[in-house]
């Protein structure tokens, strides 16, 4: 079975979908993730091996131990409040991040940004470019 | 830089994507600030169509407004500022 480092684990999505026997559950609800592994009985360590974080450890089986579970609160979006990864995922992005790309105009307010909205921003951008150039054209 | 298992990798001045090692922890769609890396169970990434002579967006786009040069964007503004001057307007 799997033991988790709580303290490491950034609550991604790795584990839970690499498991061939659905023997970790991820559930997001709203406002928070949960990820659940169950007490599974298989040498298997397809989980342990593709852990970002090296959170996962394969020990031996254990009926008396309790089934692992970790909660994340998720962030929400600073552009439309969805709520879009859990905070040790972005201070890992931060981190792996070269320093000098990380920060633009506003330093790192970006990551506080879902894709989606990103992806708005990025396309207003280049738009907005577009439409002046046409206007200094053809006023 | 966030891919763990060399899902994503540079292959000269591109990023390849070998869908093989990826385990879709959604770790590079939080990294891209453009937004254009996307995560269900696996990563969705643009490859400007590997094995392809040319992308299908390139090809087919009606206004000839895609391109894979990428400094054509900027030839062409400053061809329009030419024409503009040589008409006697002003850039």
């Amino acid at each position: 079975m799997i033991k988790v480092d709580r303290g490491m684990c950034l609550g991604c999505l790795s584990c839970s979908n690499v498991c061939p026997n659905q023997n970790i559950v991820r559930t997001d609800t709203g406002e928070s993730r949960t990820v659940h592994w169950k007490r599974c009985k298989e040498e298997c360590d397809l989980c342990v091996e593709f852990c970002p974080a090296k959170a996962l450890t394969l020990v031996p089986y254990d009926e008396l131990v309790p089934e692992s579970e970790v909660s994340f609160e998720l962030v929400a979006c600073r552009v439309c409040g969805s709520r879009y990864a859990t905070l040790p995922m972005l201070m890992k992005v931060e981190a792996s991040l070269p320093a000098g790309m990380q920060e633009d105009a506003s330093g790192l307010e970006w990551i506080r940004i879902c894709s989606q909205c990103r992806r708005d921003i990025e396309a207003e951008k280049a738009a907005g470019q577009v439409m002046k150039e046409r206007k200094r054209i053809s006023p | 830089m966030v891919c763990s298992t060399g899902a994503l990798h540079k292959e000269g001045d591109k990023t390849a994507f070998d869908v093989d090692k990826c385990t879709g922890c959604g770790l590079c769609q939080l990294a891209c600030p453009f937004g254009v890396v996307w995560t269900d169970k696996i990563a969705h990434k643009c490859d400007l169509c590997s094995g392809q002579e040319m992308p299908t967006c390139v090809m087919t786009c009606p206004a000839n407004a895609l391109s894979l040069d990428f400094d054509l964007a900027s030839r062409r503004a400053r061809n329009r500022a030419a024409m503009l001057i040589a008409r006697g307007g002003r850039a």
